[in-house]
């Protein structure tokens, strides 16, 4: 006991692993938003929709519209604040409100690391990233050369939860002992030069599996440990080249790469910052180094409070869908926010009957008239998409002036190379039923047995 | 640090080796198999097609030209046996729906093969002037059900010769007719020679992106054996989606000459198989296709927990498309016939082929990886 309060009161650890990291966080940030604007992604994923499918609980998070790219400005005006450390605690606020705001918008576009990206700069709001090598530091005329060692170490078990429960999450019967989806996803890359020939050998697709599992739940504690760490980096670098080169992920491997540098000694860290240094011009100036101060939190009993009560959140939410009947993959009932990733391949047909329950007439939906081409791939397999969708029909219809609405859907599903087998109750009125954290009892249970977490 | 920093370098270097491939771009993955599906159907399915529905059509338009300047009997009779075989012909082109100006307002298969006919339509217009005649908009949606071959079915079976010969009208039948068939040659003119200008990109683009040619006809394939093949032949005329409530033998396809409604069903029915399969036109050689990638790729067996055995691939499509041809024996040669009598035959025709589009948009998606008609973006 006595020692856990030593190391939140007396540990200490060079403030330049934070200023690195705040400047590599930042300049990632700003480059991933950039080319999210460049892609034209923010016109098609949040301006052009019809409708949105939003999170439970957030439905009052609304699309801007063509201001959607304000957002996305000021989110960027806060990477360069980061990277400046320029009103460091605004700009990383700002950062966190603006990016989390966006990806609220529609879950169409839910991606593990963008979760990532908020829960992280969520913690960062929190730390001292503006200790040392900062405008803020610059203007107030010194710097601090120590600060915590827990705020950096925060950063490091975050990043560990992430790695281990991934890892946690590929111990299961498709994973390991079907090799899928991996099979399915590596099978189709042939064509790859050099190792496109081992694309569709049985023996890679376990190969990667295997490796891939054992790679997550060991790679924080190499990374941990200092004698393993620079090889530990090593094979941090080739899964991520591995995994950019295999998938489209965008900035995923960028960022984790990065982000692995934390675990470095200070000493990498300042010497990083040299480089900076001496390739920027005018950051040279220099500040006083106050050489013994620590950086003292104004209220660090508050802080560790709530960084306390965030990290019991991250390791006790992905385990909420053990709350839950039925298969996971199959059901995805407490499935996003827990780093459950790469897991499923799934592909859905579906068809929705709005149906008027007095006359009987019915006529089905043309989804394209609504959705756009990627919303309708999501909803097609999603329970809560499934639902949302047949009350923005309903409420849509209604509007229209029809009575007495009833929705129904005929839907399919293929998971992971087995037969497609229907995935909603066909004669449940959709529109009847409320989104809730209740089970949903209208999905047709998976005729088979996924083992494992 | 130096070595931190030349790992870094060396990782940088690996990511500039691959191309950036997640927009709208080509990837690199599969262009060996998937440009040879390309060039088998495009030189050995789409082509062959193509030339012998304009030869048909070329032909449709001799008979109207000789049928309009002396219409009799006899040249009736070859006008309508020349639409018969432009029909057949035309099943095997209907799914590969592209080739007319982006400006369009419909598809070249809903300009060419729209039905039920809008008889309330067309009996007006011919009730005008053939001045009138000339000024109607073909080009219109909305006039799409008043063109095409179903018209002209109506035009030739649905109507007396004598409309032709002594009505007072008789010019204006004509005109119609006349205007009816300019706009079958025109439009397929304007589709065969956007194939025969496009085949060589199209056979080359074997990318696996949405916008890849392999994407758009596979797309296009799927959406044909959906709308073109099973809603249109079968369950619009049998009311399948109202369990037969809402049947009518009107919308069976050329309903003016609907004893030959199977015949064409099976031709449609031909050219579906034979896309997935990779068979030519002419029948004589199996190519690469759908069925060979699948091979290629060597998926999972498939366990159907209904029946508690195991397929491959190929012998689980194989069962559905016997399903099919079992169910395909029952029905009449006159689909009228059984919408009217056994329409259960025609809904059960509807059950089989949406089991087959089913497999087709899950499993047979899900393991050639193509993307159907989605947009690209990032996964994790």
């Amino acid at each position: 006991m006595n020692k856990i309060k030593a190391y939140f009161t007396n540990n200490n650890t060079e403030a330049a692993s934070l200023a690195a990291f705040r400047i590599l966080f930042g300049a990632l940030m700003l480059f991933s938003l950039i080319r999210f604007v460049a892609m034209g992604w923010v016109e098609q994923f949040y301006i052009l929709p019809k409708w949105h499918f939003t999170y439970y609980g957030f439905s009052w998070v609304k699309t801007l519209g063509v201001y959607t790219y304000s957002l996305f400005a000021l989110c960027m005006i806060s990477c360069v604040g980061i990277i400046l450390g320029f009103k460091y605690r605004l700009s990383i606020i700002t950062f966190f409100l603006t990016f989390t705001y966006i990806e609220l918008i529609d879950k169409t576009t839910y991606l593990n690391h963008y979760y990532f990206v908020s829960v992280l700069s969520f913690l960062l709001c929190f730390l001292p990233l503006n200790a040392k090598f900062s405008l803020d530091a610059y203007k107030k005329g010194y710097e601090f050369k120590f600060v915590p060692s827990w705020t950096v170490d925060s950063i490091k078990i975050l990043l560990s939860i992430v790695y281990f429960y991934a890892g946690l999450a590929k111990l299961n019967s498709d994973w390991l002992l079907r090799a899928q989806p991996l099979k399915i996803w590596l099978s189709t890359k042939t064509s790859l030069p050099i190792i496109g020939s081992l694309m569709n050998d049985t023996w890679f697709h376990y190969a990667m599996s295997w490796s891939g599992a054992i790679y997550d739940l060991t790679i924080p504690f190499l990374l941990w440990t200092r004698k393993t760490r620079p090889y530990a980096f090593v094979v941090v670098v080739i899964f991520h080249v591995f995994t950019r080169i295999l998938f489209n992920i965008g900035m995923f491997p960028y960022i984790m790469i990065c982000i692995t540098l934390i675990f470095f000694d200070a000493k990498f860290h300042q010497e990083l910052l040299n480089l900076v240094k001496r390739i920027v011009p005018f950051t040279k100036q220099a500040t006083t180094l106050l050489q013994e101060k620590v950086y003292q939190f104004k209220s660090s009993k508050l802080v560790l409070g709530a960084l306390s009560l965030f990290f019991a959140i991250q390791l006790l939410l992905p385990f909420r869908n053990l709350l839950y009947p039925g298969e996971l993959f199959w059901t995805e009932q407490g499935f996003r926010f827990s780093w459950r990733v790469m897991l499923i391949e799934k592909v859905g047909l579906i068809t929705y009957t709005v149906r008027d329950s007095d006359t009987g007439k019915f006529f089905q939906v043309k989804n394209s008239d609504f959705l756009t081409p990627l919303q309708i791939k999501q909803m097609s397999f999603q329970p809560d998409f499934i639902l949302e969708y047949a009350h923005l029909l309903g409420d849509h219809f209604k509007s229209q002036g029809h009575k007495n609405i009833q929705i129904f859907a005929e839907c399919y599903v293929a998971l992971n190379g087995r037969l497609n087998q229907q995935f909603v109750d066909p004669t449940v009125d959709l529109y009847s039923q409320k989104e809730n954290f209740n089970n949903k009892t209208w999905i047709v249970p998976l005729r088979d047995e996924i083992k494992g977490f | 640090m130096k070595k931190i920093i030349s790992t870094v370098v060396v990782f940088m270097l690996l990511f500039s080796c691959v191309e950036e491939n997640d927009d709208n771009t080509t990837e690199g993955s599969d262009d060996f198999d998937r440009t040879l599906i390309l060039n088998n159907w495009v030189d050995n399915i789409i082509l062959p097609a193509y030339d012998a529905f304009e030869a048909e059509v070329s032909n449709l338009k001799t008979a109207e030209t000789a049928f309009v300047s002396s219409p009799s009997e006899a040249t009736l009779t070859t006008f309508q046996t020349s639409l018969f075989e432009t029909q057949k012909a035309w099943q095997h082109v209907a799914m590969f729906d592209l080739g007319l100006d982006v400006n369009a307002t419909a598809t070249y298969r809903e300009f060419m093969n729209s039905y039920p006919v809008d008889v309330t339509e067309v009996d007006a217009s011919l009730d005008t002037t053939v001045d009138d005649i000339a000024i109607i908009s073909f080009d219109l949606s909305i006039r799409a059900d008043e063109q095409g071959l179903p018209t002209l079915d109506y035009l030739l079976n649905g109507v007396d010769l004598d409309k032709y010969t002594t009505d007072d009208q008789s010019e204006v039948y004509s005109a119609y007719v006349t205007k009816v068939v300019d706009r079958i040659v025109s439009l397929t003119s304007d589709v065969t020679s956007y194939w025969n200008t496009n085949a060589v990109s199209i056979k080359s683009d074997g990318g696996s992106s949405a916008t890849s040619s392999f994407n758009i006809l596979f797309n296009d394939y799927l959406f044909y054996v959906e709308q073109g093949f099973r809603e249109a032949k079968i369950a619009t005329p049998s009311g399948s989606r109202t369990g037969g409530a809402s049947k009518d033998p009107m919308f069976v396809e050329s309903f003016y000459t609907s004893e030959n409604s199977k015949i064409l069903f099976l031709e449609a029915y031909e050219a579906v198989e034979n896309l997935y399969f990779g068979i030519s036109f002419d029948g004589n050689s199996d190519g690469e296709s759908i069925d060979s990638y699948i091979e290629f790729l060597n998926p999972d067996t498939i366990f159907d927990s209904v029946t508690l055995q195991n397929y491959s691939f190929s012998d689980f499509i194989s069962l559905k498309l016997s399903d099919i041809d079992e169910q395909v024996d029952l029905l009449n040669d006159d689909f009228t016939i059984d919408v009217e009598n056994n329409n259960d035959n025609m809904i059960d025709t509807f059950t089989v082929i949406q089991n087959y589009v089913v497999f087709l948009k899950t499993n047979v998606v899900q393991t050639i990886g193509v993307t159907i008609d989605f947009a690209d973006s990032d996964g994790d």
